[in-house]
C-alpha cells in the first residue's frame, strides 16, 4: 500500500473551502429546518432539507478526513489474542485459592440446586403472563337458538343476500367478536355438494362457514363468486364452498368448519349449535 | 507552581497552555485514562470498503434509537377504544384503540411526526439489509474462523433481536395489516406439538386478540430488546477492539500485523462522516417515500383483512416458508402435527441453528482450528462459498415468495402456478448456484495457483 | 511526469470531490435503474394493464339518458349478436343478457371490458371501443332485452360520508382489492383490479352486478347510500396525494421491501465505495 500522497497547497486550500461551503449549506438547511417547522411543517420538505444538512455534513467529514488530514499507512503488530501462558493457570489458581472448605462437591452441588429451585421460583410470575389454554380453544360464542346478526348486530334476512352473496355474521349478543366470525354465502342450492350429514346445514343454499383459517388464523375474506371458492389472503389457502370447505389449494390441512344453521318463517337465521370442530388452526390435542 | 497543563505546554515548547491541554490534564488527574487513550487513539485499523458494512448497519441502529425516543413521546400503547376525530376525514367517528389514535396524531397532528415515523421504518428496513450484507462479508471471507467465533455468535443474535424488534414495532399502531401478522404469528407459535398454545397463551396473554397485546410489546420493542441490542452490540465492538480487526491478503498484511491507519483522526472523521451520509439518505427516505401508511389500512379488526398480506422484508422469508409449505396435517396416536410446524417451526429452525453454530461446524468439517486474522477472498474457499450462496439463494427464493400474489399479478400469471415454480425453486435454485458457486471458486483458485 | 491530463495542481474541484467511479460500479448502478425503471413502467406506468383510462367519467348518471345517434339494436346485431345471441339468449360463445340489466351492460361497456376482439379472449379492461352516445343507445338496447339492475345512481361531492365509505369498503371490498385500492390476485389467474382510477358509476355498478368472479351486493347488504360513500372514498384516495411521498405502489410492505433493497444496493453501497476511493485516490502517488 502506498504511502498518502500530500496535496498541493493550492488544491488543499481549494478543498479546505469546498468543506467550509459543504458545512455552510449544513448550517443553513438546519435554520430553513427551523423555518419550515415554524410555518407549520411539510413532510416532504422537511425530509429533504434534513437529508442535505447531513448529506453536506456527511461528504465535507469525508473530504477533510481523506484529503485535507494527514493519515499515513502504519504497519502495528498483532500479537495474540490469548494472554501470556501463564496467565491463565493464575486465573484458575486465583478462582480456586481461597475456597476454604473440604465438602466442595457438596457445596457446589447444593449451590445448583439451589439456584434451579430459585429459577422455578421465578418463573412463578412469569407464568402469570398469560392463562392455561382451556376448553375455549374447542368453543367459540355458537350456541343453539342464537340468531344470525351482521356486525352492527342487526339479524341477517335471506332476502338481504343475493344469489353469490357474501356476508360476514355473528351469534346475537356477540358481534364483531374474533372467535365466531362466520361467513353466510348464498348459492344456488342444486350446485351445493354437501355431505349428506350436513346437508341439513344449508337451507335453501345459504351456508355458513367459520371465516377463520384453518392454517394460520388469518378472516378467509377474498371469494370467487362465479367459481365458489373462498381464498385466505395470507397464504393464499383456498377453499371449495360448495363441497364444504375443503381446501382444494395452499397450505391448509383442513376444512373451514361449518355451522348449522336453519331459516326461521320470518326470513331470519338461527344457528342449531356450536361449530363441530374447533376453528382456526389446528393445533396439537384438537381430537380430544 | 506551575499546572500539569502548563507544564506539558512547556515541555511541548508552546507559549502557554491550550484549552486541549487543560481538558486533557483534568480528565487524566480524576481517570488516569491518557495512556488508555493513546494507545486507543494510535490503534490501526485497516481500510477496505467492505468493512465499512458493519458500521453502515450500526449508524442506522442510532438513527433508529434516536427518531425511536421521538415517538415513544407521543405513543401510547393503549388498546381502550376510542373514537378517532382528527384531521383525516375517512377515519373520523371511527372507533380505534388508543394506539391506533396516537399514530394517527403522530402522523397528522406532530409537526415532523410522520418524518420521524417514516425515517424510523426505513431505517428498520434498511438496518436489517445492512446486517445481511454485513453478515454475509464476514461468511464468505472466512472472518469468523477462530478466535472471532463470539463475535459471530453475538452477531446472530443481534440479527434475530432485530427480527423480534421489527415484528413488535410495526405492529405497534395496531393496523390492520399489522395484527393479520400477529395472528399468524400467534398461530405459528400454536403450532408447537404440546407447548404450543400454552406457549402462544403465554406471549400473548390469552386467546388472540388480548387487550394486553400492544401493550406487552411495547415493553419488548423499547426496553427489552434495545437493552440487549445495545449490550450485544457493545461487546460485539469490544470484542472486535481487542482482537484487532482482521485485513485482506496483499502487500505487507500478514498473520501477525495489522497494516492501516491510526484509529484518530482518519478512521474517526471517515465514519462521522459515513454516518451523517447514512442519515442523510435516511432522512431523504423517510420525506420521499411513503412507507406504512396506517391509515389507509384502518385500525385492526379481527374479522376483516386486507390484500396483499405481507408482513415487512426481513421476516418474507417466514411468509414464503409458509406460502409455500405442504398442507400436510397428520394425527399421529391422537397428536395433530399442524401444517404450519414443518414449514414454519422445523425448517427454520434446523437453518438458523446450522446458521448460528457454523464457525464450528466448518472447523470440524475442515480440520482447520488455527488462527486466522488474514481473510480469504470468497474463492479461496470453494465449499463455502457453495454452501453460503445456496443459503442466501434460497433465502431470496422464500423472501420473493413471499409477495407471491404481488409477483403474480406483476408478472400476469397464476399464483397458483408461479407458487408451484417457486416450490421447485426453492429446492433446484440453491443446488444449481451453489453448484456453480463451486465451479467457479475452483477455477479461479486453480488460475491464482498457475499464477503464483 | 503527472500521468492525468491535467497537472496535479489543476484539477478541477469536482474531480476531486465526486471521484470517477471505476467502471463496474457505474455498469451496476445502471443495471439497477434498468431494472427498475421497467418495473415501474410495468406496474404504474404508461405500459401497465389497466393503466388506460375506462372511458368518460359519469358523475351521476339517471337510467334512461338521451339516446342519440343510431339505435341501440343496429350496434348490438352487428358488435354483440354474435356472441350473445340475437335476442340476448346467449350462444356457446357468450352468456345470455336476459338478466344483465343496464347495470351490466353498461359497465362492461364504459370500462371496455367488452366487446371482446374474439370468443374465448381474456376479459381486461380497456379503452371504451364505442362513443358515449353509442353506449348509452346499446345499454337501452340491452336493458329491454330482460331485466336486471338499473345503472345505480351514485353521487360523489363535499357531502359524501367518506368515513361510512371507509369503513364499508374495508368490510366489503379491502380483502380482494387492497386496503388502498390498489388490486390483488385472488387467484384462479384472476386479478381484482385497482381502483383508484375507476369512475364512481362503474364502481357502484361493479357493486351490485358482480362482475367476473365478484361477488353480488344487494341492496340490502350495500345501500345505494353506501355506494356512493364507496365510491366518494375512492375517489379521495385517489385525490388525496399521500402525505408520506411516494406511495410505491399501494401494495405495502412487499413494494417497500423492494425499495429499501434497491436503495441499499445502490445509495449505501456507493456511499461506501465512494469513501474508500476517496481515500486510494488520495493515496495515488504524485
Amino acid at each position: 500500500m502506498s504511502e498518502q500522497r500530500v496535496r498541493q497547497p493550492s488544491t488543499r486550500s481549494r478543498m479546505e473551502l469546498v468543506v467550509a461551503a459543504l458545512f455552510g449549506i449544513t448550517a443553513l438547511c438546519g435554520v430553513g429546518l427551523l423555518v419550515v417547522y415554524i410555518l407549520g411543517g411539510q413532510t416532504q420538505v422537511e425530509g429533504i432539507l434534513l437529508a442535505i444538512a447531513l448529506g453536506s455534513l456527511g461528504i465535507g467529514v469525508v473530504i477533510w478526513a481523506q484529503d485535507l488530514m494527514i493519515t499515513p499507512v502504519v504497519v502495528e503488530e498483532r500479537g495474540s489474542p490469548a494472554s501470556a501462558p501463564d496467565a491463565a493457570e493464575e486465573l484458575e489458581a486465583t478462582i480456586e485459592e481461597e475456597e476454604g472448605f473440604t465438602r466442595r462437591r457438596l457445596l457446589v452441588g447444593m449451590l445448583l440446586a439451589a439456584f434451579a429451585g430459585l429459577a422455578a421460583a421465578l418463573a412463578v410470575p412469569a407464568l402469570s403472563l398469560g392463562p392455561a389454554p382451556g376448553r375455549e380453544l374447542f368453543t367459540t360464542g355458537w350456541r343453539s337458538g342464537k340468531r344470525l346478526v351482521d356486525a352492527s348486530g342487526t339479524p341477517i334476512r335471506a332476502a338481504d343476500i343475493a344469489v353469490d352473496g357474501i356476508v360476514t355474521v355473528f351469534p346475537d349478543g356477540d358481534a364483531g367478536s374474533a372467535d365466531s366470525q362466520t361467513l353466510l354465502i348464498r348459492v344456488p342450492p342444486e350446485l351445493l355438494k354437501l355431505d349428506p350429514s350436513r346437508a341439513a346445514w344449508a337451507p335453501e343454499g345459504y351456508v355458513a362457514y367459520s371465516k377463520i383459517c384453518t392454517h394460520a388464523g388469518c378472516p378467509v375474506g377474498l371469494y370467487r363468486a362465479a367459481e365458489r371458492m373462498l381464498i385466505c389472503p395470507c397464504h393464499q389457502s383456498t377453499f371449495d364452498v360448495l363441497t364444504g370447505a375443503k381446501p382444494v389449494f395452499g397450505p391448509a390441512g383442513r376444512p373451514l368448519p361449518q355451522l348449522p344453521i336453519h331459516l326461521d318463517p320470518d326470513g331470519t337465521f338461527v344457528a342449531d349449535g356450536d361449530f363441530p370442530e374447533p376453528v382456526g388452526p389446528s393445533f396439537w390435542n384438537m381430537t380430544s | 507552581m506551575k499546572s500539569p497543563s502548563e507544564v506539558a505546554a512547556d515541555r511541548q515548547g508552546r507559549a502557554g497552555a491550550t484549552e486541549l491541554d487543560r481538558l486533557v490534564a483534568w480528565l487524566d488527574e480524576r481517570t488516569g485514562m491518557a495512556g488508555v487513550a493513546r494507545h486507543a487513539l494510535r490503534k490501526v485499523f485497516p481500510d477496505h470498503w467492505s468493512f465499512l458494512l458493519g458500521e453502515v448497519a450500526l449508524f442506522c441502529y442510532v438513527v433508529l434509537v434516536a427518531t425511536g425516543v421521538f415517538l415513544t413521546f407521543f405513543f401510547a400503547a393503549d388498546t381502550r377504544p376510542v373514537t378517532y376525530d382528527g384531521p383525516y376525514a375517512p377515519m373520523r367517528g371511527a372507533q380505534v384503540s388508543a394506539a391506533f389514535d396516537s399514530v394517527m396524531r403522530l402522523s397528522f397532528e406532530v409537526r415532523a411526526g410522520l418524518l420521524m415515523r417514516q425515517i424510523h421504518h426505513w431505517a428498520a428496513l434498511v438496518f436489517v439489509a445492512a446486517i445481511v450484507v454485513h453478515v454475509s462479508r464476514i461468511f464468505f471471507t472466512g472472518a469468523f474462523r477462530r478466535p472471532r467465533e463470539i463475535n459471530w455468535l453475538i452477531g446472530v443474535g443481534i440479527l434475530l433481536l432485530a427480527l423480534v424488534a421489527g415484528l413488535t414495532g410495526y405492529s405497534l399502531p395496531d393496523d390492520l395489516l399489522s395484527g393479520t401478522g400477529l395472528r399468524i404469528t400467534y398461530s405459528a407459535a400454536f403450532a408447537i406439538p404440546f407447548l404450543g398454545p400454552w406457549l402462544a397463551y403465554l406471549i400473548f396473554g390469552g386467546e388472540f386478540p388480548t387487550a394486553e397485546l400492544i401493550g406487552r410489546f411495547y415493553v419488548f420493542h423499547i426496553m427489552l430488546i434495545p437493552a440487549l441490542m445495545i449490550g450485544g452490540i457493545t461487546v460485539h465492538l469490544l470484542i472486535l477492539w481487542i482482537q484487532k480487526h482482521t485485513q485482506f491478503p496483499g502487500g505487507r498484511a500478514a498473520e501477525t500485523n495489522v497494516v492501516g491507519r491510526h484509529f484518530w483522526p482518519g478512521q474517526v472523521f471517515r465514519s462521522t462522516g459515513l454516518f451523517f451520509l447514512t442519515a442523510a439518505i435516511l432522512a431523504l427516505l423517510g420525506g420521499l417515500v411513503q412507507v406504512n401508511p396506517v391509515w389507509v389500512y384502518g385500525p385492526f379488526i379481527p374479522y376483516a383483512v386486507s390484500s396483499p398480506a405481507q408482513p415487512d422484508w426481513y421476516l418474507g422469508w417466514l411468509e414464503g416458508l409458509l406460502r409455500l409449505g405442504p398442507n400436510w396435517e397428520p394425527t399421529i396416536l391422537g397428536v395433530t402435527i399442524p401444517s404450519p410446524f414443518l414449514p414454519a417451526i422445523i425448517v427454520p429452525g434446523i437453518i438458523f441453528t446450522g446458521f448460528a453454530l457454523w464457525p464450528f461446524i466448518e472447523a470440524r468439517l475442515s480440520g482447520d482450528h488455527s488462527e486466522h486474522h488474514i481473510l480469504q477472498w470468497p474463492w479461496q474457499a470453494p465449499a463455502r462459498l457453495a454452501i453460503g450462496s445456496a443459503a442466501l439463494t434460497l433465502f431470496v427464493v422464500l423472501t420473493i415468495a413471499g409477495g407471491n400474489d404481488v409477483l403474480a399479478v406483476f408478472l400476469h400469471v397464476g399464483v397458483e402456478e408461479l407458487t408451484g415454480v417457486l416450490r421447485i425453486l426453492a429446492f433446484v435454485a440453491p443446488i444449481v448456484v451453489g453448484l456453480t458457486a463451486y465451479r467457479l471458486a475452483v477455477e479461479r483458485r486453480r488460475q491464482d495457483e498457475g499464477e503464483g | 511526469m503527472a500521468n492525468s491530463s491535467n497537472a496535479v495542481g489543476q484539477e478541477p474541484i469536482w474531480s476531486n470531490v465526486l471521484v470517477v467511479f471505476d467502471r463496474r460500479a457505474v455498469g451496476g448502478i445502471a443495471a439497477l435503474v434498468v431494472i427498475a425503471a421497467i418495473g415501474w413502467l410495468v406496474t404504474s406506468g404508461p405500459l401497465a394493464a389497466g393503466a388506460l383510462p375506462t372511458g368518460p367519467s359519469v358523475a351521476a348518471v339517471g337510467p334512461g339518458g338521451q339516446v342519440s345517434g343510431p339505435p341501440g339494436k343496429v350496434i348490438y346485431d352487428s358488435s354483440c349478436a354474435a356472441c350473445h345471441g340475437m335476442q340476448g339468449e346467449g350462444t356457446s360463445n357468450g352468456p345470455a343478457l336476459t338478466d344483465s340489466g343496464a347495470a351490466s351492460a353498461d359497465f362492461m361497456l364504459r370500462t371496455g371490458r367488452m366487446p371482446l376482439s374474439a370468443p374465448g379472449q381474456p376479459v381486461t379492461r380497456g379503452r371504451p371501443a364505442f362513443s358515449d352516445a353509442d353506449i348509452q343507445a346499446l345499454v337501452a338496447y340491452v336493458a329491454s332485452l330482460g331485466t336486471g339492475p338499473p345503472i345505480p345512481g351514485v353521487q360523489v361531492n363535499d357531502t359524501s360520508d367518506l368515513a361510512a365509505g371507509r369503513a364499508a369498503y374495508i368490510a366489503n371490498c379491502a380483502a380482494c382489492h387492497g386496503a388502498g385500492g390498489s388490486g390483488d390476485a385472488v387467484g384462479g389467474g384472476f386479478v381484482a383490479p385497482p381502483l383508484l382510477d375507476t369512475a364512481p358509476t362503474q364502481v357502484g355498478e361493479a357493486i351490485r352486478i358482480g362482475p367476473g368472479v365478484m361477488p353480488v351486493f344487494d341492496p340490502r347488504q350495500i345501500s345505494d347510500k353506501d355506494l356512493s360513500s364507496i365510491a366518494a372514498y375512492l375517489a379521495s384516495l385517489r385525490e388525496r396525494s399521500s402525505p408520506g411521498g411516494i406511495s410505491v405502489g399501494g401494495v405495502g410492505p412487499v413494494a417497500e421491501g423492494y425499495i429499501a433493497w434497491l436503495l441499499y444496493l445502490t445509495a449505501f453501497l456507493l456511499v461506501v465505495r465512494w469513501i474508500e476511493r476517496r481515500r486510494q485516490r488520495s493515496d495515488r502517488p504524485g
